[in-house]
Formats: structure tokens, C-alpha cells, sequence
């Protein structure tokens, strides 16, 4: 349960960080910086955001592999560059979705990834699912939607009321390091009605217990819903390749 | 049409010709090193006018043959139907895994369970275990079904189980002792969750 007692904790952290982001840099952390900041990392989600909901699209305009690489990417360049470059790259996808030119062709099963992020270089499931004739149209995850998903509230004016604004964002993550967490399950169904997905696989990396221990629950409840799911469980190494492309393989042949 | 499907297994590898609806030929061998090799075997002498390849090394038989791929697990489905028209459960003890799979009753697949990339709970286990006790894989079941059921074996390891039998029978233990507890994991978690 997220309590008030759990909020001063969180606050307290946010404020020690800015303290020694100070410190190392050597830069002030004024309310006039933290309000363009503030903005600025908005501005990369909304683009984020409008480069997902093209993915809804059928037949979807962009890969799994590559809208991945672009969460992945968003972590690390500079996020006026990265917005503007997305911004023209949706663009062009809207285009495409216009025209109905696919990525995959229309009737190509599409699947939603849900559970632990994917950080490079972990494009292993993704290149397992979609060279086995599926495509994946959107990550249930910390490198992706999840990322992009809550908005920073910018009407914040003091230090205090900006930081208290980012303390409430990232408190109302549903990470499965939070329980009982039952928004996460909730936001599952949601996106693979949004996203009008045939199945759900569930990633776990290996010895991240607490999506480990949430798979469960959400397979139980998504299969009350009539929604597939494949749990998997693997790590980066590449040795379990040919028993997870048995197992990816025989669940988009269950669902054509 | 004479169709020929092969399943290239990672310790056998098995084929089924079929002439319309009536299985012609089967023919199985045991899988190696060198995996074309043992397919080009079995293919010896055989005609067919098109070839379905399953198992892990379909994707191979694909690119040597020309194969049309499909995994075991929807082979399984249709095969079993093919044979026992209700069936509604598979559990396949195959030497890398294990696969437990529910069909409705249309014979559609609706769930599949497989153990992922260790040797515990494969037939693999089995065959090891056999070996140390002496017996042949086909006679195995029947003996842990006559064994008593005294002893028990802690570890999941294929290695680790192997050396756990080598020291109690280093101790004097009997071997028929042995099998009810060695073939017992499978009845438990797999027939558990099919």
C-alpha cells in the first residue's frame, strides 16, 4: 500500500538527490531550471505517448524491435534532439497509417510485452516474436509505456511545489515492487483492449522476483478476461534461444 | 499425395509417411552430433511429394530440405486427435523438455506448459537415471510402478540426482528401491498442471 508515511520517505530521497546532483555538478537547481526541465522531459513522453497510440493502428506502422530501440534510446540522448526527431518520425508514421501501408501485413498477430524492462542490449524476445510472424505493438514495461505513460504536473511555480509534483509522478508508478498493485493488472487489460492485441507474453528477467511473483496473478486474471498469455522467464544470454522460439512459435500458432 | 513428416528431436529423430490418410512408414533413429546426417538417414529410400518438419530441428530441415516447419506442440495437438479422437490432454516427455497441453473440445490448443532450459523434468532425466539403475528406458516405468517406495532422492539435477544414486548405491541400496521416487516428479508437477 502506497501510505503519506511512504511519500515522505520517497520526498526526502528527492531532495537528497537534488542536493548531491548539486554537489557533482556543481549546478544550482533553481525553480526557474527545474520548471524548463520539467517540461522539456514532458515534451519527450507526450512525443513518446503519440508515437505509441500510432501503434494502435492496424496494420501497424512500426516493429516492436524498432519502437523498443527508441524507448531504449530516449534513456540516454539529448531529450530536445531525440523529441524533435520522433516528432518527425510520427510525422511520417501518420502518413503511413493513412495510406494503411503496415509494417506486417493486416492480420499479422499482434501482441502486447508486459512485465520487466528491456535495456540494451535486450532485444533478444522481441527478435524471438517477430521473426516468428507476430509483431509487437506495445511494452507494458519501465522501457516503455510505463516510462512515458503520467505526466510530471507543470503548474508547479515554488521548488517545493515542482518537487512535491515529482515526487507524486513516480510514486504512482505500478511497478510489481509495490503491492498489492492491482492497477497493473488493470492497465494490462486496458492496453490490450487499446491496443486490440491477440495475446499477451509476459516477460520476466530471470531472478526479478517481484514480477515473477505478479506473472502469476496476471495470467489468472487476463485468462478470466479471454486474454492469451505466455509466461517467460530468461535473461540475455543467448543459450535458451531454440526452446524459446518453441515455445513463441506455438503460441502465435495457438492464436491464429 | 505421399506427405512425410519428421520430427528432428534432440536424441531421436522420427518420421511418418502418409498416403492420404493412412500412415505407410515410420522409421526412427537416434539424433547426433551431426543432426543432417541422421535425417538424411532416415529419409533414405522414402518418396514423398511434400515434407513438415517439427521439433528443434525443424528450422534446419527447412533450409536442407525445404521443409514446411511447425512446432511439436502443435503437432502434438493434431496427432493426438488423429489417434484418440476425445483427447483433451498431451504430456510429451521428450528428451530436452517436457510439454504438458490442454485442447478443448475441438481439439484447438488452449494452453501449453514447458519446462524451459534445464534438464530436471525432461526425458533426458529418465534415460540417465534408467542407465544408472541398469534398466532400459522402456521398462523403467514398469519397474517404479512394482518398486517400493522407500527411498527418497533430494536433488532435481540430472547430475546432482545421478551422483545422489551412485553414492546410495555405493552404500549397498537396492536398485528397484529407486524407481517409484525417481519417476514420481513427473506424475506431480506435470499431470498437476494439465
Amino acid at each position: 500500500m502506497k501510505k503519506e508515511i511512504d511519500y515522505q520517505l520517497w520526498k526526502n530521497e528527492v531532495w537528497r538527490l537534488k542536493e548531491k546532483i548539486e554537489e557533482v555538478t556543481g549546478n544550482k537547481i533553481t525553480a526557474a531550471r527545474l520548471k524548463a526541465a520539467i517540461k522539456m522531459i514532458n515534451d519527450r513522453r507526450r512525443v513518446l505517448q503519440r508515437l505509441n497510440r500510432l501503434r494502435r493502428a492496424i496494420p501497424t506502422p512500426i516493429s516492436g524491435r524498432d519502437a523498443l530501440l527508441i524507448n531504449q534510446i530516449s534513456f540516454y540522448d539529448d531529450p530536445k534532439r531525440f523529441t524533435e526527431k520522433i516528432s518527425a518520425l510520427c510525422d511520417e508514421l501518420e502518413e503511413r497509417v493513412k495510406k494503411k501501408e503496415g509494417v506486417v501485413p493486416e492480420g499479422t498477430v499482434r501482441l502486447l510485452l508486459s512485465g520487466c524492462p528491456m535495456a540494451v542490449p535486450n532485444w533478444k524476445l522481441p527478435y524471438v516474436v517477430e521473426s516468428s510472424g507476430a509483431v509487437i505493438v506495445d511494452e507494458e514495461s519501465c522501457i516503455g509505456e510505463r516510462n512515458t505513460r503520467d505526466l510530471i504536473d507543470e503548474s508547479g511555480e515554488t521548488l517545493e511545489e515542482m518537487i512535491d509534483n515529482i515526487v507524486k509522478r513516480y510514486m504512482n508508478i505500478d511497478c510489481a515492487c509495490f503491492t498489492p498493485n492491482k492497477e497493473r493488472i488493470e492497465h494490462i487489460i486496458q492496453l490490450a483492449k487499446e491496443y486490440k492485441v491477440d495475446g499477451v507474453i509476459h516477460y520476466t528477467l530471470q531472478f526479478c522476483d517481484p514480477y515473477l511473483v505478479e506473472a502469476y496473478k496476471v495470467e489468472k486474471v487476463l485468462e478470466k478476461e479471454g486474454i492469451p498469455v505466455l509466461r517467460i522467464e530468461t535473461d540475455y544470454s543467448m543459450e535458451d534461444i531454440e526452446q524459446l522460439k518453441t515455445r513463441v512459435e506455438a503460441f502465435i500458432e495457438m492464436l491464429k | 499425395m505421399k506427405a512425410l513428416g519428421i520430427d528432428i528431436g534432440s536424441r531421436t529423430v522420427k518420421c511418418v509417411l502418409m498416403e492420404e490418410d493412412r500412415v505407410v512408414y515410420t522409421h526412427k533413429c537416434l539424433n547426433s552430433y551431426d543432426p543432417v546426417k541422421a535425417v538424411k538417414e532416415v529419409l533414405n529410400g522414402i518418396n514423398y511429394d511434400v515434407m513438415l518438419a517439427t521439433g528443434y530441428g525443424r528450422s534446419l530441415a527447412q533450409r536442407m530440405f525445404g521443409a514446411k516447419t511447425v512446432t511439436e506442440i502443435k503437432t502434438f495437438a493434431v496427432g493426438a486427435r488423429y489417434l484418440v479422437p476425445n483427447c483433451r490432454t498431451i504430456l510429451d516427455i521428450g528428451g530436452q523438455d517436457t510439454k504438458a497441453i490442454a485442447l478443448n473440445e475441438k481439439g484447438k490448443i488452449i494452453k501449453f506448459e514447458m519446462n524451459d532450459r534445464c534438464a530436471a523434468g525432461t526425458g533426458r532425466f529418465l534415460e540417465v537415471m534408467a542407465k544408472a539403475l541398469g534398466y532400459e528406458i522402456e521398462k523403467f516405468g514398469q519397474a517404479a510402478l512394482e518398486g517400493e517406495d522407500e527411498i527418497q532422492i533430494s536433488s532435481m539435477c540430472t547430475v546432482f540426482a545421478e551422483t545422489e544414486v551412485v553414492s546410495l548405491l555405493a552404500r549397498g541400496k537396492k536398485t528397484r528401491k529407486y524407481c517409484p521416487c525417481l519417476t514420481q516428479g513427473y506424475r506431480q508437477p506435470h499431470c498437476g498442471d494439465a
